[in-house]
């Protein structure tokens, strides 16, 4: 379960000083004018979102690019702060916000699924238990011991996948990786996570593939300008959000 | 906008129990990664430090075809180098000990602090894509970094018993300060490449000074050169830097001689106020770090 309380996040438009030579340019700025916070310019990439997932809910997240999902995604796997706001994580939580990250490409499969594991909060003893279910559902239990860098992309991705749903975490956070799969994989990843589900895991998924929301989720949030501005049965948040880009390529034509 | 500490006393991510299901659940929050959190979770994570080393040994013996010995191969050629220079052509003294064991012995634990100063403060730009995609206390990446030169530490230790054998310099109950001055040694070595590691991420300038800085840190510290030999009007400056302290005292220790007292009172607490400092400086700097990078 998740309870996302008035989440807000902005950043500051004006880059930080990327150089010591930079930062020292700034410093007399930063001196007499440090009391003035109107000099920052603000932007604000969630603003104020609520919402609740129950128990074993899969809530799909859609919208344009820019609208906020991945920042969204990235506060709830604690990989940045909100500015303001609050989210209650009951259990465990896994985040795959990226195919394979933290992957070595000199390590073996058997290897990159003991660190992957334990970097996504496992124990290795959890993880020596379920490497063959891993590379099983993978169906890379041949190329266990090949170091990864001979994977193929496709390989890769069914690697990365199976390390995340085969943890059972109480939440998982999937952030448009299962595009890069085949239709056959897919199918099985789908499968998978609906049986996480009936195990009581809570999915958040962030997909630009309506049709997969639609084929996971029991309810879809569509965000736009860093807001929510619909949440309910994914039939109907895509069509709000499809009628939100005829809208826009119409304002673009006229 | 802020003040959302409201129903939580001091903006901690707390762990509390979800009365139905018995989950535990983490609040997440602005502010809610501390210093104090973070130990928790480091010991929580302990073997994800432990996986890190494992992933950078391994990964030595799979790309270099020295492996692990060059733990020891390094001190030894820099040994080798600075005996023909310093001792046999320059004579620097080295208080009545075999020069070539003098210098080994301090270059061992130099090449521990400057190896784990260079690693630990690359340890945060070279694991960027870590931090970016997922989450875990960012200190345990510095922490793992210095574990990993504890190791070649120990490696290294070895053929300095087998110079003091040869030499035949006594083995003496002294040797029992040297795990504390090595514990002294890891602290500071962490505390400061966590620093650098968090600046290396805003100013890539950082990489750039480190090997300069180290340099004259060395020719700074008694590692080449007795402390014995640095001028009455300059002692008590000399001694300000931690690292003059503990070099001194750990030869002290391995071979027998008096230890300083004032020497490593004075060390022992510059060290823990530079590494309060600098770990209340890390956590200022890694508040977003999952943002930029």
């Amino acid at each position: 379960m998740l309870e996302a309380r008035e989440i807000s996040k902005s950043y500051n438009v004006d880059t930080p000083s990327t150089s010591l030579r930079e930062a020292f340019e700034r410093l007399p700025d930063r001196i007499f004018f440090s009391g003035r916070e109107e000099r920052k310019r603000l932007f604000w990439a969630v603003r104020n979102v609520s919402f609740t997932v129950r128990q074993g809910e899969a809530i799909g997240l859609i919208g344009r690019n820019g609208a906020g999902k991945s920042t969204l995604l990235k506060i709830l796997s604690r990989i940045t702060e909100p500015t303001s706001g609050e989210v209650d994580l009951y259990g465990q939580t896994a985040s795959l916000l990226e195919i394979g990250t933290g992957f070595h490409p000199d390590f073996s499969g058997r290897e990159n699924i003991l660190l992957n594991g334990v970097l996504l909060g496992m124990s290795r003893r959890e993880m020596r238990t379920r490497a063959n279910e891993i590379a099983a559902f993978a169906e890379l239990t041949d190329f266990m011991d090949t170091p990864v860098k001979y994977y193929s992309s496709g390989m890769y991705v069914r690697l990365a996948f199976a390390i995340a749903a085969n943890l059972e975490p109480e939440v998982l956070i999937l952030d448009e990786v299962l595009a890069v799969g085949d239709i056959e994989f897919q199918q099985k990843c789908f499968t998978k996570m609906d049986e996480l589900r009936k195990h009581g895991c809570t999915i958040i998924f962030a997909s630009h593939d309506l049709g997969s929301v639609k084929r996971v989720c029991d309810r879809a949030l569509l965000m736009d300008g860093g807001r929510l501005i619909d949440s309910s049965h994914p039939e109907q948040v895509i069509e709000s959000y499809l009628e939100l880009l005829r809208e826009q390529s119409h304002s673009a034509v006229c | 906008m802020i003040g959302t500490e409201t129903h939580q006393q001091d903006g901690r991510s707390a762990v509390k129990m979800d009365p139905e299901k018995k989950l535990p659940v983490l609040v997440i929050r602005r502010g809610s990664n501390t210093a104090l959190t973070d130990i928790r979770e480091i010991w929580e994570r302990r073997e994800l430090v432990y996986m890190l080393i494992w992933r950078d040994l391994k990964l030595r013996y799979k790309q270099t075809i020295l492996g692990v010995s060059w733990a020891i191969v390094q001190p030894t050629l820099m040994t080798i180098v600075f005996a023909v220079f310093f001792g046999m052509i320059v004579q620097v003294p080295s208080d009545g000990i075999p020069y070539a064991v003098f210098a080994y012995s301090g270059l061992l634990i130099w090449s521990f602090f400057s190896q784990a100063l260079m690693s630990g403060s690359m340890s945060l730009s070279g694991n960027a894509n870590l931090i970016n995609k997922i989450y875990f206390p960012r200190s345990i990446l510095p922490l793992a970094s210095v574990c990993v030169r504890l190791v070649d530490l120990g490696a290294a230790a070895i053929p300095l018993w087998g110079l003091m054998l040869y030499y035949k310099l006594p083995f003496t109950w002294s040797m029992l300060w040297c795990p504390l001055l090595i514990a002294q040694l890891a602290l500071l070595s962490f505390a400061l490449s966590a620093v650098l590691a968090a600046l290396q991420l805003r100013f890539r300038d950082v990489g750039s000074i480190m090997p300069i800085l180290i340099q004259a840190w060395l020719f700074a510290s008694p590692v080449v050169y007795p402390a014995s030999i640095v001028g009455n009007e300059w002692r008590k400056f000399y001694f300000l830097n931690p690292m003059a302290g503990i070099v001194e005292n750990w030869r002290a220790a391995l071979f027998g001689t008096p230890i300083d007292r004032s020497a490593m009172m004075i060390s022992g607490s510059i060290t823990l106020i530079l590494s309060l400092i600098c770990i209340r400086w890390f956590y200022a700097l890694s508040r977003n770090m999952g943002d930029v990078y």
